[in-house]
């Protein structure tokens, strides 16, 4: 609760610019021994599920490539960085709406040892306290139909979403904006909004007194706001930064290839100013109604996701969406691959791992049975990569052990603990 | 999503032999003393929580909300004397049994007070949480109704439960008595922008763009669901610090005061006091006027007198104070709260214009008369004589029928390219000048539906390819014109184009949308694992064809019977709302027929009949009352729509469906001037001190993380042949019904052919991979001829949806 920990800060007798040197005071308590681990946590979304004959590589674990035409032969610059999973279910889930919450969930409840959080808020919960932001959500186009299971992908808790930020304007004020003017105009800046955020805590604090149980929960949620708020009004020192995003309609279909760029852009440099170790990039939402005009199809992108093999030109055309898919994955890698670490020691991808997740797997089926993912990234010399992994209905809950583990983490469920425990094999 | 696990065919057994779901299998009581029950049953000496009142006692508490729920239906399958727990501590007698109550009770009370770790067992078990899992399997869920009152039972046996709750707090359901639960109401986004533009003076675009909000029915204005986050926060933050700048930037025009001449305290003192009144819709507390004062001081010591008005603003806009509507009121006794006088101008306010009061309902409030009845009408109709009565009208309309969607949703520019933004633009012009127009002229939902006019620019005429209307335009362009049908709003170029695929019609879309907006019966998703595939687009088919083609599997045609055939009726009308004699080279067929209503089936022939059987239909202004209630009180729960509903509608059917009547019912409830009131059934004043609210249903509808209404029926656990474990999945979940997916485990060495027995009453609307039979309560699935044997350590799946 943002109350005890604002207690906390102010008994230490350290105001918020000295915040960044808390993390020195904070154990790494839940980190487990054991190997290498990845320092930051990244997911990447597409909706609407695949086609499994035109997403499948051919080959063995380490001797396989991406079919020219399939879905995932932009990546073969990339391969080598890759590790490739296919066969793992939603256990229990099916169609969109199942496969939306179950996807990062893995159907956890608030009994589970994950709470019902997303797998970016479960880390994000254990390793965000010391960053700015605890993690970062970035959208492109997810919310023309509000906010709702089909729409959101994130979860704080069992029904309770995390929006992403669609515009991307926004994102950079909230990000950079800060910057303009210089160290310690900003400084000022940041000590007055401290203290606006000080009187509204009194007044949400004070409104919280006069309501029923019933109604609490609201004011619970605006303080945690207002903690993170708080948060985000840390400073990051010595950070590029990126060039301000162009103006446009966040609703624009025509746009969505530019405010995809945008959006990895700055979540590329938030990373790298270690502003968040957590992010994520919804790319609409399922059952998007997305069309891939910019590649010149005509047709909406959920419409063609259930074209059946007959309409052999829908066929191409989702396939060509896909590809478009793979290629914004590409980019996001790619980046974080040419970035290095403040430290010099590697790149960003290197200490990295990027998942790209889908909601269903046979999207002809509205089935959440053999749902592909795409890892990117080491964890840190943790995982070889370069690797081609198939199971046979796995629970996906095992792939987000791996994630966890591979964050330092010590969790050995992840969402619905009954249908298989601990990390998946050759992703330990 | 709810996972339940299975039990045991002893279970069904057991079951069998109590269909009343009432009492165990023992009939002879041969358990014949209720040992030791009497010593620990609370009979009302000392037990604290025997207060009278509304606060049951123990043992009441005890057999209404812990046996009756949930021991009695659940667990005494298995917990009873000859049961499979019959070994365990908790053995529970049949109801009825000699001294069944005070045995029942004492059993269940040692196990609340044995903990492990910390925490009851009485919790822990029954949601298979307990090291030592559970037998039985989860039986009861976490954060739900059920478990909730074994967390009360475990509470009052550990002696820390008191009735005593915060005042207000409580059941105020409107069938107990009560007005509604005292809450707040976060501004909606366009609330907040009407909000900010009042504030400034000025219009502007700030909020319209923030993080979408959690939509509940298609209402992005559910008290509920509207919570703030950390990203909405700091969205807030952003526009409060541009709000600031622009008044500071006419800070002498705007100040009021001078603060040389009248010296810069007492300036800032009446600045805050006077524009907190305006950001706040209500006087300041003398708190946060000393607060707002203090921060005010501490910025203009650093950046002048303006930059502390600068901040003081800022922090005003971000402020609960302004983000927040409260409808908490003031105790009037007996639990029931009044609504101040500020709360009932902004409510008032907010539901007609959609803004905060202006300045003439402000002075109803301050000097009280606005707690008048006639007085609050008086106002009611004088703001439904606003200009601005419009825009809360037109964002109703746009949530109604999802035309919020009409600027964004996806057409083929190479095949509609006539549909430019300003087309789109001009068609939701439209519908909302139509609706201003029926709304403003007395005109009645029928007259919605079947008008023979609307309003258009030439342009858009020209579109529809209708002669332009006569006469004068409006500021926006727009003429009223012949339509040259008589469909009403549903033939609008916005609703057509909003429900229509890239590059078709679509039946399927436009059906539904007349089911689930018009009838209010929401449609569940369609079945996992059937084939899907939108009919490809065919020269060869029309796209009636097509669909009909597509719908003809008889697991698809359960659903499809209920919306194609309504949607074929729009068939005239193509993707892009125009009109059309012929859908390709194929000649339309728009006959359908409306089938599964209560009293609205029939056959009609193109959406002019279909457009006069809705407008004629009980069922459709039923719906229309409701939808509104959704959006007017912001909420999709029970506790409040009930409070409203019954009046709303006998006012709509009195007036004969005249749009304006609502508005006036409503504010003529009690609802809309409290809230509050206990759930006591005693019509006795008992007491006369303060009220004791609490009670034994103080769990209100939560639909702050599910963005759903209601709960359905409680569901206890599977049962199931020996050997199979089942786990069953909801997949969707609507007022009216759910659909589930079952998971089927053979958790043994040799193929079982399978039953699964599931608690659960209603309608099966469709099932897919399994037969079923049906008594009253129970559903016995066995498999299809494909999947009846389920190999040694298999599994299979089916599914169904049921109608409550």
């Amino acid at each position: 609760m943002s109350i005890r920990r604002r207690s906390v800060l102010h008994g230490l007798g350290i105001g918020l610019v000295a915040a960044p040197f808390l993390n020195l005071l904070s154990a790494p308590s839940s980190r487990a021994d054991g190997g290498p681990t990845a320092k930051r946590l990244i997911v990447f979304f597409s909706p609407n599920g695949t086609i499994p004959q035109q997403w499948k590589p051919s080959g063995t674990e380490t001797n396989f490539s991406f079919p020219p035409g399939s879905i995932l032969e932009p990546l073969t610059e990339i391969q080598d960085q890759l590790i490739v999973v296919e066969g793992l279910d939603f256990f229990g889930a099916d169609n969109h709406e199942g496969g939306m919450a179950a996807m990062l969930t893995a159907s956890g409840t608030a009994s589970d040892e994950s709470g019902g959080m997303s797998i970016d808020q479960y880390v994000a919960a254990q390793i965000g306290q010391d960053t700015r932001f605890s993690s970062l959500e970035f959208g492109v186009q997810t919310s023309a139909w509000g906010g709702g299971v089909q729409t959101r992908m994130s979860y704080s808790g069992p029904g309770a979403w995390v929006t992403p930020d669609d515009d991307p304007m926004h994102v950079y004020g909230r990000l950079f904006g800060d910057f303009m003017g210089g160290d310690e105009a900003a400084a000022a800046l940041r000590a007055r909004r401290q203290r606006v955020v000080d009187l509204l805590v009194d007044e949400a604090t004070s409104l919280r007194g006069r309501l029923g149980s019933e109604e609490r929960p609201k004011l619970d949620a605006h303080l945690d706001a207002l903690a993170k708020v708080e948060k985000g009004l840390m400073g990051a020192v010595g950070c590029g930064l990126p060039d301000a995003p162009m103006g446009g309609g966040t609703q624009d279909n025509a746009n969505f290839p530019n405010i995809t760029a945008a959006q990895i852009d700055m979540m590329v440099a938030a990373l790298a100013c270690d502003m968040t170790r957590v992010a994520s990039l919804q790319l609409s939402h399922t059952v998007s109604p997305t069309v891939c005009s910019w590649l010149g199809v005509s047709e909406g992108h959920h419409s063609l996701s259930h074209i059946d093999d007959s309409n052999v030109a829908g066929v191409a055309q989702f396939v060509e969406c896909e590809r478009w898919m793979a290629e914004q994955f590409k980019y996001l890698v790619q980046k974080l691959a040419m970035t290095p670490e403040a430290d010099m020691q590697g790149s960003m991808l290197d200490n990295s791992v990027v998942v790209w997740a889908k909601e269903m797997g046979d999207s002809r089926l509205h089935t959440c049975s053999g749902v592909p993912f795409v890892i990117a990234g080491g964890a840190g010399g943790r995982w070889q990569t370069g690797r081609y992994l198939k199971f046979a209905g796995e629970s996906h809950g095992k792939l987000m052990v791996s994630l966890c583990q591979a964050m330092g983490l010590s969790n050995e469920t992840f969402g619905n603990s009954m249908v298989g425990n601990g990390p998946l094999p050759s992703l330990v | 999503m709810r996972t339940i696990y299975a039990s045991n065919l002893a279970l069904l057994l057991a079951l069998a032999a109590c269909p009343s779901g009432g009492g165990g299998a023992s009939t002879d009581s041969d358990t014949d003393a209720a040992t030791g029950g009497t010593d620990t049953m609370a009979t009302g000496n000392g037990d604290p929580t025997d207060g009278g009142g509304d606060c049951p006692s123990d043992a009441q508490f005890f057999e209404t909300s812990v046996w009756t729920p949930i021991l009695s239906k659940t667990c005494i399958t298995c917990h009873n004397p000859d049961g499979l727990a019959k070994d365990t501590r908790m053995v529970l007698l049949a109801e009825g049994a000699e001294g069944w109550l005070e045995a029942n009770l004492a059993a269940v009370k040692e196990v609340a007070l044995d903990e492990d770790g910390g925490v009851s067992l009485l919790l822990l078990k029954p949601t298979n949480q307990h090291p030592d899992m559970h037998k039985g399997g989860m039986v009861v869920t976490p954060d739900t109704e059920a478990y909730d009152a074994l967390a009360e039972f475990v509470a009052r046996s550990q002696g820390t439960f008191s009735c005593t709750a915060p005042d207000g707090e409580g059941a105020a359901g409107c069938d107990e008595g009560g007005a509604g639960v005292r809450r707040v109401r976060r501004l909606s986004h366009v609330e907040y922008n009407r909000s900010l533009a009042a504030v400034l003076g000025a219009p502007t675009d700030l909020g319209l763009g923030f993080a979408a909000d959690t939509v509940v029915h298609g209402y992005t204005n559910n008290a509920g669901a509207l919570v703030v986050s950390g990203l909405l926060a700091d969205q807030y933050r952003d526009a409060a610090e541009k709000i600031a700048d622009l008044i500071v930037a006419d800070l002498p025009a705007r100040l009021g005061c001078d603060p040389e001449a009248d010296g810069e305290q007492a300036c800032a003192h009446a600045f805050i006091a006077r524009f907190g009144k305006q950001v706040f819709r209500r006087p300041l507390t003398a708190d946060e006027q000393a607060r707002y004062e203090t921060l005010w001081k501490e910025a203009a010591a650093i950046e002048k007198f303006a930059g502390g008005i600068r901040w003081t603003i800022a922090a005003m806009l971000q402020s609960p104070g302004f983000l927040y509507r409260t409808e908490l009121g003031e105790h009037a006794g007996d639990g029931i709260y009044q609504l101040t006088p500020h709360e009932l101008a902004s409510e008032l306010s907010y539901l007609i214009v959609g803004g905060p009061p202006d300045a003439q309902l402000m002075a109803a409030a301050d000097d009280g008369t606005l707690k008048d009845p006639p007085e609050l009408k008086k106002q009611a109709a004088r703001l439904l004589a606003d200009a601005d009565a419009d825009a809360t009208l037109h964002r109703f309309v746009d949530e109604w029928l999802h035309i919020d969607r009409l600027r964004t949703v996806p057409r083929d520019a190479a095949l509609y390219p006539e549909l430019t933004p300003q087309i789109r633009d001009a068609m939701l012009g439209e519908t909302h000048r139509f609706v201003g127009d029926v709304y403003r002229g007395g005109g009645s939902l029928a007259e919605l539906l079947t008008a023979d006019y609307s309003y258009m620019t030439d342009d858009l005429a020209g579109y529809y390819g209708v002669p332009a209307g006569a006469g004068e335009p409006d500021p926006g362009g727009f003429k009223k014109a012949e339509t040259g049908a008589a469909a009403g709003l549903l033939t609008h170029g916005a609703v057509m184009t909003t429900h229509a695929l890239p590059t078709s019609s679509s039946p399927i879309h436009r059906g539904k949308l007349v089911r689930e907006r018009l009838l209010c019966q929401d449609m569940p998703p369609p079945p996992p694992a059937l084939d899907t595939s939108p009919p490809p687009v065919d020269p060869g088919l029309s796209t009636r064809e097509r669909y009909t083609q597509h719908s003809s599997d008889p697991t698809c045609a359960g659903c499809h019977a209920r919306i194609d055939p309504i949607g074929f009726g729009f068939e005239h009308y193509d993707a892009v709302g125009r009109t059309r004699t012929m859908d390709g080279i194929h000649p339309i067929d728009a006959s359908g027929e409306v089938l599964l209503t209560d009293n609205s089936d029939g056959p009609f022939d193109g959406a002019d009949e279909l457009a006069q059987l809705l407008a004629g239909s009980p069922d459709v202004e039923a719906c229309f009352t409701l939808q509104w209630a959704r959006y007017a009180v912001g909420s999709a729960a029970g506790s409040e729509l009930q409070c409203v509903q019954d009046e709303l509608r006998a006012a709509f059917s009195e007036a004969e469906g005249r749009l304006d009547s609502l508005v006036l019912a409503l504010v003529g409830t009690r609802f809309f001037r409290e809230r509050g009131g206990a759930p006591s059934s005693d019509p006795d004043p008992t007491t006369g001190g303060d009220p004791t609210t609490g009670g034994p249903a103080t769990t209100g509808e939560d639909e702050t993380t599910t963005g759903d209404g209601t709960t359905g029926g409680p569901m206890s656990g599977p049962m199931t042949t020996p050997g199979i474990d089942v786990q069953i999945t909801q997949d969707s979940k609507w007022e009216q019904g759910e659909c589930n997916s079952v998971t089927v485990s053979n958790t043994t060495g040799a193929p079982i052919v399978w039953q699964v027995v599931i608690a659960m009453q209603g309608t099966i609307q469709n099932a897919w991979n399994a037969k079923y039979t049906q008594d009253a309560s129970h559903l016995l699935w066995t498999g299809e001829p494909y999947n009846a044997e389920v190999a040694a350590q298999g599994t299979t799946s089916f599914g169904f949806c049921i109608l409550y």
